[in-house]
């Protein structure tokens, strides 16, 4: 087994007084793919969010590369290698597209960032045609091609990628996960966040089913799809429809 | 007309400096500046004495103001106040805010000196003609305002849209979240948007000063007129609300020869114009798209709705350490203080504490409007003076008996109470906020002023009433008959709280979605809260008229209404004894300071009410609720054996929370 890149141990989040992760443990390999599935309210978005350093954490502790995260604020995880692309479109909206661009290569040394921008269109061609349109006016999909184009040039060192195919057509999501492909064998190591099951366990190499805050199964990838069944319907919907 | 049109846009250019200030510094922190007319204030003070008594000169002194203590200033009150309210609610951070501009224009007065400078000299000490344009001489005060607004203008568009800079801050308008994944600290951002606002915002100060002069209301009058800016700029658009504050200025000049020589129109018409603006501003954006502001947001909707859970359960902490005798407390010593003060005090103090009755009936207005309706309404005091004014003329030139008179000018603020609610209730908290306190200033400058009100600036007599046959001449029987009037006012609306109309209120007042799908009226049931406020502060503005045995119009000013509100809110506004006290300390306060201590030390209090209302940041419950709940703790330890909570015996739902927990000061729970 490769290095650990990310390794998280008993991590605990709190909402007031909900608890929304309770004592969740993983590790990362360094250039693989861990994929975090289960039903809304799972506190799977809550991880994703306190990987980035935008959520605290109650207790437990995060290392990144060696190094204790578990307290750095979320500027400084972005400049240290860790790019998060949140649920919905991580965008500046009323940007435009080479603004936004821009904005996020920041994170790069200053004689990489137009080397930088430029991959970005390189990656999605299609923004290319679209550099002076306002973020906000581009469809879904592209949309979400710019926030994962931003993230992807900076050569991160972990992706937390949360719900990236919500609303999207499947041939937008196709050339997405082709993008992502490409950072992950270039040795990204990444946390993936997914309703669409099967896309996310086609891509990654281990999963993680976490039930109400803890974890209900973990393993390879390939093995999860009865866990992450209990998970969503429950264990009496699944007893029911075997025996039927 | 070039000439007006000249004299116009050198105004306008003022308002525009001042609204793009407040378009800067609210995109950047999704705050409000109200305090922008005592910041500008206070810098303009310092430019002042940094002339005249340290000696500097006009333009080393101006660009020590604007480029040092301007931004020292914006940076001070970012990291002690200003950077803590984007997770406060909006009612927080409007009150926080309105209090700082009452503690900074009131300390500005206490550092510097209480006298008005009537016509202080701007950055250009001898100004003369400086060019002619068509005929029309321009004077250098007029072109040194035009070039600076120019180069604000410019240099502002350059700074935001070519420099990175500016992108990272157009950046963090649009998403904080995305900023910080980025790379950036928005906190740094929001930090460099106030020192850049402040500063704008002290420039505009200083430059406005030989026109205004250096008076604490010129200063409002400057930002309220650019707050038609802001509006027309739909809060957030930097150059439409540049640009909307520009041509303000400019109507109200090029007007002025087509105004009759005397008569409402003559007095009225340019003093109402920020107002007009904003009301055409208002109504066509409502047509077009909506109005907007920071509380319908998605992500300032996020931090406001955990920001009010905050506080809910500040206040069901604060319900459910109720405990079986202690409420009685309250009670037993209102009792003995009604019957102690005459026997105490000399007259004049118990005429200050029925004053200070007066003034409590007078903020009671504030619990059916802020505390019921969730309405910032900034023109309480307008009300407050309409009561007062009608009174004294139904009474005084009518020859109406006083009692009536008293009641009808309820009548009459509840009639304007509606109108005003008609316009500001269908905004947002943000919007209603800025129209009050527009239709305050409108009202100080254009129904006060009237001949027939202001009485040559001396008011019109108004005598004391006349109860059950006693002629209440006797400060001890005007203090029982105001402490009566402010029992019978607190009964009703607590009545109205646990009725089922108030249950409704609460409904709408938790989820107007919800309200809607019970099909609770939700837009009249908040006009008759707005009317009912209205009509209290009316018929307390005849009480504190007849108390004074004049309607004195100048003294409901808008500058005033924002400490009443200051006070009130740090009391707690939903609080009928916290409403008291804020009433008591508004006239006691004074007297004591007045009586005991250096006329210069006379604005003191409002300093302390200014910072009393900053504090509702870390207390949202205010500072009433908070002692009745360390008492109710302490009541708590000292009965042995307390019987459970009766079910249903308090005014919302009750929070599963744990009853010895102290109650949490500035929870982040």
């Amino acid at each position: 087994m490769s290095d650990v890149l990310l390794s998280v141990k008993d991590l605990r989040i709190v909402y007031g007084e909900a608890q929304a992760v309770d004592g969740v443990s993983f590790d990362v390999p360094q250039g693989q793919c861990l994929a975090i599935l289960g039903a809304n309210g799972a506190g799977k978005s809550s991880i994703a969010q306190c990987l980035a350093g935008l959520v605290p954490a109650a207790s437990g502790s995060i290392t990144i590369d060696g190094e204790d995260t578990t307290k750095a604020h979320g500027h400084v995880l972005a400049k240290q290698g860790v790019a998060y692309l949140p649920e919905g479109r991580g965008i500046f909206p009323t940007l435009s597209v080479a603004d936004n661009i821009s904005l996020g290569v920041r994170v790069c040394a200053k004689d990489k960032r137009a080397a930088a921008e430029e991959r970005v269109y390189e990656y999605f061609p299609i923004l290319g045609k679209r550099r002076k349109q306002q973020a906000a006016t581009l469809s879904g999909g592209e949309q979400q091609m710019l926030a994962v184009g931003r993230a992807l040039v900076t050569d991160p060192k972990l992706m937390v990628v949360d719900e990236l195919s919500l609303g999207l057509a499947p041939l937008i999501i196709d050339d997405i996960y082709a993008a992502l492909r490409i950072a992950k064998d270039g040795g990204t190591t990444m946390v993936l966040i997914e309703q669409y099951v099967e896309r996310a366990l086609a891509f990654a190499d281990n999963a993680m089913v976490l039930r109400r805050g803890v974890v209900a199964w973990e393993g390879p990838a390939n093995g999860a799809a009865e866990a992450v069944a209990h998970s969503y319907m429950g264990d009496t919907a699944i007893d029911t429809a075997l025996a039927s | 007309m070039l000439s007006y049109l000249i004299a116009g846009l050198a105004v306008g250019a003022v308002y525009a400096i001042s609204a793009m200030a407040l378009v800067i510094t609210y995109n950047a922190s999704r705050v409000f500046n109200f305090a922008q007319g005592g910041m500008a204030f206070f810098i303009a003070y310092c430019f002042y004495w940094l002339v005249n008594d340290v000696g500097l000169n006009s333009y080393l002194a101006a660009a020590i103001a604007v480029l040092v203590i301007a931004p020292v200033l914006g940076l001070f009150l970012w990291a002690v106040l200003l950077g803590r309210l984007s997770s406060a609610t909006p009612l927080a951070r409007l009150a926080a805010m309105i209090g700082l501009s009452v503690a900074l224009t009131a300390g500005t007065s206490v550092i510097f000196g209480h006298e008005t400078i009537v016509q202080p000299k701007g950055i250009i000490q001898n100004s003369g003609q400086a060019l002619k344009l068509g005929g029309v001489s321009v004077s250098d005060e007029q072109l040194l305002i035009l070039v600076v607004a120019a180069l604000i203008a410019g240099v502002g568009y350059l700074v935001l849209n070519k420099t990175s800079a500016g992108l990272i801050t157009r950046g963090a308008v649009d998403s904080q979240m995305m900023t910080v994944l980025t790379g950036t600290n928005p906190g740094k951002v929001v930090a460099g948007t106030w020192m850049v606002g402040t500063a704008i915002a002290g420039l505009a100060g200083i430059l406005i000063m030989p026109s205004v002069g250096l008076s604490a209301i010129g200063f409002a009058n400057v930002v309220a007129a650019s707050f038609a800016g802001v509006v027309i700029g739909r809060l957030t658009n930097l150059w439409w609300g540049f640009f909307g504050a520009l041509a303000v200025g400019v109507a109200q000049s090029v007007v002025i020869p087509y105004l009759p020589d005397e008569g409402l129109l003559a007095t009225a018409l340019r003093p109402s114009m920020p107002f007009l603006f904003m009301l055409i501003a208002i109504l066509v954006q409502i047509r077009s798209a909506g109005v907007r502001d920071d509380t319908q947001s998605r992500e300032v909707a996020r931090l406001s709705t955990k920001a009010e859970s905050n506080e809910a359960h500040v206040h069901a902490v604060m319900r459910d350490q109720r405990g079986a005798w202690d409420r009685w407390v309250g009670w037993a010593v209102l009792a003995v203080v009604v019957f102690l003060v005459p026997i105490v005090f000399e007259q004049f103090w118990v005429g200050v504490i029925a004053l200070g009755m007066a003034y409590g009936i007078a903020l009671l207005s504030i619990r059916p409007v802020t505390g019921e309706t969730n309405v910032v309404s900034l023109c309480q005091i307008s009300f407050v003076g309409i009561g007062a004014i009608a009174a004294a003329q139904l009474s005084t030139t009518y020859g109406w008996d006083v009692t009536t008179s008293l009641i009808i000018g309820a009548v009459v603020a509840a009639l304007c109470g509606l109108v005003v609610g008609v316009v500001c209730l269908p905004l947002g908290q943000l919007y209603a906020a800025i129209t009050t306190f527009a239709f305050a200033l409108l009202a100080e400058q254009v129904i006060y002023t009237r001949p027939t009100f202001s009485n040559n600036d001396s008011g019109v007599f108004l005598d004391r009433p006349t109860i059950a046959g006693v002629y209440l001449l006797d400060n001890t029987q005007f203090f029982y008959f105001a402490t009566a009037v402010f029992l019978v006012v607190a009964g009703v609306l607590a009545l109205l709280r646990r009725s089922t109309a108030g249950l409704a209120l609460a409904t709408i007042r938790s989820s107007r979605v919800r309200a809607s799908t019970l099909g609770i009226p939700i837009y009249r049931s908040r006009l008759a809260l707005f009317a009912l406020g209205a009509a209290i502060a009316g018929l307390a503005g005849g009480i504190i008229a007849s108390y004074q045995y004049v309607a004195f119009p100048a003294g409901y000013s808008a500058a005033l209404g924002l400490t009443w509100f200051a006070i009130a809110v740090a009391q707690g506004p939903s609080s009928i004894g916290g409403l008291a006290a804020a009433g008591l300390s508004l006239s006691v306060a004074p007297a004591l300071f007045g009586t005991f201590l250096p006329t210069r030390l006379a604005d003191v209090p409002a300093v302390l009410f200014g910072l009393m209302a900053i504090q509702i940041v870390a207390n949202p419950a205010g500072i009433n609720p908070q002692l009745r709940s360390a008492f109710r703790l302490l009541a708590r330890k000292l009965t042995p054996q307390h019987p459970p909570n009766p079910p249903g015996d308090d005014e919302g739902v009750r929070a599963d929370v744990s009853t010895n927990a102290p109650v949490p000061v500035g929870s982040s729970r």
